[in-house]
Order: C-alpha cells, then structure tokens, then sequence
C-alpha cells in the first residue's frame, strides 16, 4: 500500500518548499498568516512573463486549501486586477473548469503547478497580447 | 496492498498497552496516520494540558522517522507556531530502533526539558533564557487557554 501523505503533512512540504524558493522566482507562495495552523490560506505572486503585455507586471493571488486537499483542488483567486479568460472580471476568481491544472486536478499537482500554469497561460499565443486593466490596480 | 507488519505490530501494541499520559490511534481510512493526545507532564508549565498532535508514518518508515506536529496551540521554544517539532530523533539522530511509542516518550520529554539553546521559536527561546519564570507563566497561560480538553 503507497502511504497516503494527509492534508497537513502534504501542506507542511509546499510550505517549505515555497520558503526555501522555487525555480526562477517567477513564482512564490506562503502563508497568508504564518500561525494558520491549518494552512487553509495561501498568497501567491506571479510575475508577468516577458515579451507579453504581462512583463514586469506583479500579480497577487488568494489560494485556499479546504479540508480535503490535495485530494480536492485548491480555490484560487486574483487579487491583482487581470484579464485572462479563466479568470472573472468582477471578482478575480479563477473559474476551476477553464484551467486545465485545475480541471483535471490529481494529488501529483501542487501549488506550485497552478501558479506556473497560470504564468504559462500568461503567455500563450491567445492572452500575451490581451488589453490589461492599469498596472498595480486591485479587485 | 498491505500495511508493513512493523506497522501493524507497533499499532496493536500502542492501543493495548499505551505509555503512560499518551494515546495514538490510526485514522481508519489511513493506518499510517494517527491522531495523537499527550498529556503535559507533572512538574512542567504544562501539566494538567492535553495536547493534541498528528503523526505520518511515511512509505520509508522505518527508515524515515514519523512525521510528528502539535495541533494544539503551546508556547515551548522547540515547537513553532505551526506546531512543528524541534526534535535530533525526527531528523538527523533517527534510527530504524526506534518506534512510534518511543518517539512519542521522547516528545512528551520535551514538555519537562525545554531546550532555548536549539530553538524552532526564537522569540519563545528568548523569553526562556532571559526570563524563565515569566515564559514559564505564559507556557502555563497558553496551557489553561488552549489545552484544557
């Protein structure tokens, strides 16, 4: 039988994976109150990708991790205004169904992953080039 | 599909004859994963507590130590805010020897003998060291305000 990492154990590793820094620091996440006991409440930053309207800009994201995750997809949600067709323009809520990473969400995603994937969809062909709303305005 | 035998054995023993202030019982959708009450030791700030904390046996168990955490809020300098544990047996002094019972022990030992030279919560280490009998009063507060059952 494979070990089963709970919730907390699972959380506790991106937690210090995210501390320690991930990959080029495009991308970083933590706690959004660092004695969460529960870590239900994450904040993401993405940093816009180049060569798209998206360069140098900096987003802030919401994450939040229910009681069933990693089994579940986390919640995820814009801070920083965007405009991306996954995400609402009224609310910054990143609709689950319309990002792949969270669509078809397994244990083996992070969130890492959908903090990547999100960067990448940045700067796919269809949304490098979309009209933004002002640099640093907030939902 | 089956749970190691070690696994098993040490579960069996840990519900028939459990040590002394603690109680460990797996999950039943996870036998790997246990919730756990340690009571404060008599004579330490944190008797008459009842902590809780989570414990993962991971795949490599018992090559790897459990993975161990306080649920229960508690002002000690070797556990953080988050309830991790600043323990040589959890990391680096681990060895196969050892079993769920004894790192249990070994925690519970921790509540009697804060260690502020190797700390996990400086700020806790510090209280200790410049003011014990006033960190010992607020580990005391913490116990009445979070670990009375």
């Amino acid at each position: 039988m494979a070990a089963k990492v709970p919730r907390n154990f699972r959380l506790l590793e991106e937690l210090e994976k995210g501390e320690k820094g991930i990959g080029d620091g495009s991308c970083s996440y933590g706690l959004e109150d660092s004695d969460d006991i529960m870590m239900s409440n994450w904040n993401g930053t993405i940093i816009g990708p180049g060569h798209t309207v998206h360069e140098n800009r900096i987003y802030s994201l919401k994450i939040t991790c229910g009681e069933n995750y990693p089994d579940a997809a986390p919640a995820v949600q814009f801070l920083s205004r965007v405009n991306l067709p996954f995400v609402s323009p009224q609310t910054g809520t990143v609709d689950p169904a319309r990002l792949p990473v969270l669509a078809s969400w397994t244990r083996a995603s992070s969130l890492e992953h959908v903090l990547v994937e999100i960067r990448k969809e940045m700067a796919s062909p269809a949304n490098r080039k979309l009209p933004q709303p002002p640099e640093g305005s907030m939902f | 599909m089956a749970l190691p035998k070690r696994i098993i054995k040490e579960t069996e023993r840990l519900v028939a004859d459990p040590a002394p202030g603690i109680t460990a019982a797996p999950h039943e959708d996870n036998l790997r994963y246990f919730d756990v009450t340690i009571q404060g030791p008599d004579g330490s700030p944190f008797q008459q507590g009842i902590f809780k904390l989570e414990l993962f046996l991971p795949e490599e168990y018992p090559m790897a130590p459990p993975k161990v955490r306080f649920l229960t809020k508690i002002y000690h300098p070797n556990i953080d805010k988050l309830g991790r544990i600043c323990l040589d047996i959890l990391k680096d002094k681990w060895s196969p020897a050892l079993q769920i019972r004894t790192v249990l022990l070994s925690v519970q030992a921790l509540l009697s003998a804060p260690n502020p030279d190797d700390p996990l919560a400086p700020d806790v280490a510090k209280h200790y060291k410049e003011d014990e009998k006033g960190a010992m009063g607020v580990s005391r507060e913490w116990t009445a305000l979070y670990a009375s059952g």
